[in-house]
């Protein structure tokens, strides 16, 4: 898969068709002037749109006002996680190091974050082609 | 009596109207040309908030029949957008006066 697909693809998991249009799409199309050009760096091109993805993402959140229904799904599983991971440490938190306790926060936060993340989000439009806009030559 | 609700203007949408003053540009050609106060991850996050605002209009733009590639977005300030804008600088040159500048 394509960068530009992959794009497309989560675009059209969790983005209006409005955000798309106007956050995303602008992103993906100076995406191929740079690398028409080669101005810039790739790496840094590719940077941009998925902060711009990302942004339209956050956007579209707060504009729905899903932010606290899916902030509260979140947190359900995330306290069900931390209260067995107390429990499985008796003497208290103090003894483990910063390192494994950097790791389980990680862990309770990526196994709450993503189920929520991929079963809550509404799916907001219909799947999207936009690789097949763009030049055989730059899709890559 | 409903209260009216007061636009409310960032900095960086302020940056962008005064760019955008005038004359059409592409979001990337804003970018270059703030001199690194605006970056390219955020640019169209605020165009796009600035649009549903009122501040700014955007189209995009006329292509050859035939040309490939995604169409790039083409933004313009809208007069509401001005003059949100225009209130916003006399208010923050206001609030940035002395009291003794004030009197004089």
């Amino acid at each position: 898969m394509t960068f530009v697909a992959a794009i497309s693809a989560l675009s059209s998991r969790f983005l209006t068709e409005r955000s798309f249009d106007l956050i995303v799409t602008p992103a993906l199309a100076d995406l191929e002037v740079d690398l028409a050009s080669g101005t810039r760096s790739e790496t840094a091109a590719r940077a941009a749109v998925l902060s711009a993805l990302l942004g339209a993402v956050w956007e579209d959140a707060v504009r729905g006002g899903d932010l606290a229904r899916f902030a509260g799904l979140v947190l359900i599983p995330a306290c069900y996680y931390t209260f067995f991971f107390l429990l499985g440490v008796p003497k208290g938190i103090n003894d483990l190091s910063s390192t494994l306790l950097v790791s389980l926060g990680i862990a309770v936060i990526t196994l709450s974050f993503a189920p929520a993340l991929v079963c809550f989000w509404p799916e907001r439009q219909p799947p999207r082609n936009a690789e097949a806009d763009l030049p055989p030559s730059r899709s890559a | 009596m409903g209260e009216t609700r007061l636009p409310s203007m960032s900095a960086t949408e302020s940056l962008i109207l005064d760019m955008l003053r005038g004359r059409e540009r592409y979001g990337l050609e804003l970018v270059d040309t703030s001199a690194g106060r605006l970056k390219r991850g955020s640019v169209y996050v605020t165009l796009a908030r600035m649009e549903s605002k009122g501040f700014v209009e955007s189209r995009q733009e006329e292509r050859a029949p035939g040309a490939i590639g995604l169409p790039r977005r083409l933004y313009r300030a809208t007069e509401y957008g001005l003059k949100v804008h225009d209130a916003y600088q006399l208010l923050r040159e206001a609030l940035a006066l002395r009291p003794a500048e004030a009197q004089a």
